[in-house]
């Protein structure tokens, strides 16, 4: 483990393994179904044009923090647009991390609801989820940071391993040929991306607790070839087994995939392996998203101590989670709809706007 | 229902001792303020659960409803 700075904070490098921990829970469950619709069977290709902007936004974060290192984006916001303004941009920050939040909490549930346990009241997984967080938020950013370090190593084995059990089930025809006509649909792809890698710039509203930011671009790149691999290795084994036609239509396509694994004619059912890998990573943007909005909530009302404020957190989460949406459908609705949007625009233009400002007047 | 508010109030009366003993009083004004705004979507969510979704409401009012 990499030797720290300042004892109380991360480094970037565990911020860049919490982000693509944080990223992959939903972009198993939202990618392929987008891309597979969006490019049909050339979507398999979709994270090699989302890598593009994705760069770009490592550049602007190394850019927003070039000048202080010890900031986070909050500070930056209130500095740049001023007292007034930058409050009004974080309270909506604010709003918008906390429907997340409650979003994550329901798809969680609905994840075992649609899978192995259909009959279970959904109140039994938003309390054991919401209980295990509060008390990881509760330890400190430290604490999570370093499971998630650790678990993360594991999640990607299984993950490649599950990867290559997959392969004798991958069908060429499902992903080839490609033509120059599948150009203009993959870059339409980008969207829905974009909308979920956007959640590393989210992670620099507690950039006072990562040490070693000039590292930034090293790391940041690094993680983005990560997720490019892993990301297409995701589509493959999804479009390449059943077809871009069959997984635009199945509510969890990687899930499938991973049912028709069969070793030898023998071993079979191994889903529940990544079903608990699953667990892990829905905990991990769980208690990404409670400490994100207790980092926002700190700055916008300039507190010294903001960990009290998880239990209310906690408690609107649970609510917000049944409240959220009446069926999957709707669920789904507002990934499309709102959700992969106002992402782009919270987690790209926003940022982006603050650099343009900031570099106007002279304050970054 | 019920369970709901007791937890609410278990939590409030753990947190509230910790933070009255480290004196922090603009942070326990904000928290009070959150608990009781969790506390008013509690009842309005609980008094009835079948009412249109947050979703719902999002989509009729950006014209995307039904």
């Amino acid at each position: 483990m990499e030797v720290l700075a300042s004892t109380d904070k991360i480094s970037i490098r565990q911020a860049v393994i919490l982000f693509i921990t944080v990223q992959s829970s939903p972009v198993i469950r939202i990618i392929p179904k987008y891309v597979a619709k969006t490019a049909g069977r050339a979507g398999w290709l979709a994270p090699l044009f989302s890598v593009l902007p994705f760069i770009c936004l490592v550049y602007l974060m190394h850019l927003l923090f070039k000048k202080q290192w010890d900031a986070n984006l909050s500070d930056l916001y209130l500095k740049v647009f001023g007292k007034f303004a930058g409050k009004l941009v974080l309270s909506f920050y604010l709003i918008w991390t906390m429907i997340l939040l409650g979003f994550y909490v329901r798809y969680f549930a609905e994840r075992f609801l649609s899978t192995l346990l259909p009959n279970t009241l959904p109140t039994f997984f938003y309390i054991t989820i919401l209980a295990t967080v509060f008390y990881a938020v509760r330890g400190g950013l430290i604490n999570i940071a370093r499971t998630v370090e650790f678990l993360f190593y594991l999640f990607t084995v299984v993950f490649v391993t599950l990867f290559v059990f997959s392969i004798p089930n991958i069908q060429f025809i499902n992903l080839f040929p490609i033509t120059p006509f599948d150009f203009l649909p993959l870059v339409r792809t980008i969207e829905s991306v974009l909308g979920i890698w956007g959640y590393f710039a989210l992670m620099f509203f507690f950039g006072d607790k990562i040490n070693n930011k000039e590292h930034i671009r090293r790391f940041g790149l690094q993680g983005a070839l990560f997720l490019v691999i892993t990301n297409v290795m995701l589509l493959i084994q999804t479009i390449g087994i059943y077809g871009h036609t069959v997984i635009q239509r199945i509510p969890l396509p990687y899930f499938v995939s991973i049912k028709a694994i069969s070793l030898l004619e023998t071993i079979e059912r191994i889903e529940s392996v990544a079903l608990a890998f699953w667990v892990f990573i829905d905990f991990t943007i769980i208690s990404f998203f409670l400490y994100l909005v207790v980092s926002i909530m700190k700055s916008l009302f300039q507190l010294s101590d903001a960990k009290s404020l998880t239990s209310p957190l906690v408690l609107f989460a649970f609510i917000f989670a049944f409240y959220s949406a009446g069926d999957r459908l709707e669920l789904q609705q507002f990934t499309d709809f709102i959700g992969l949007p106002v992402n782009i625009f919270v987690c790209f233009i926003m940022p982006a706007v603050l650099l343009a400002v900031g570099k106007i007047r002279k304050l970054l | 229902m019920i369970y709901f508010f007791l937890v609410l109030a278990g939590l409030t009366v753990m947190d509230l001792i910790q933070m009255i003993t480290k004196k922090q009083k603009r942070e326990i004004a904000v928290y009070l303020a959150f608990m009781l705004l969790v506390g008013l979507f509690g009842i309005f969510y609980y008094s009835d659960p079948e009412r249109t979704s947050f979703t719902g409401l999002l989509f009729s009012f950006i014209g995307l409803g039904e």
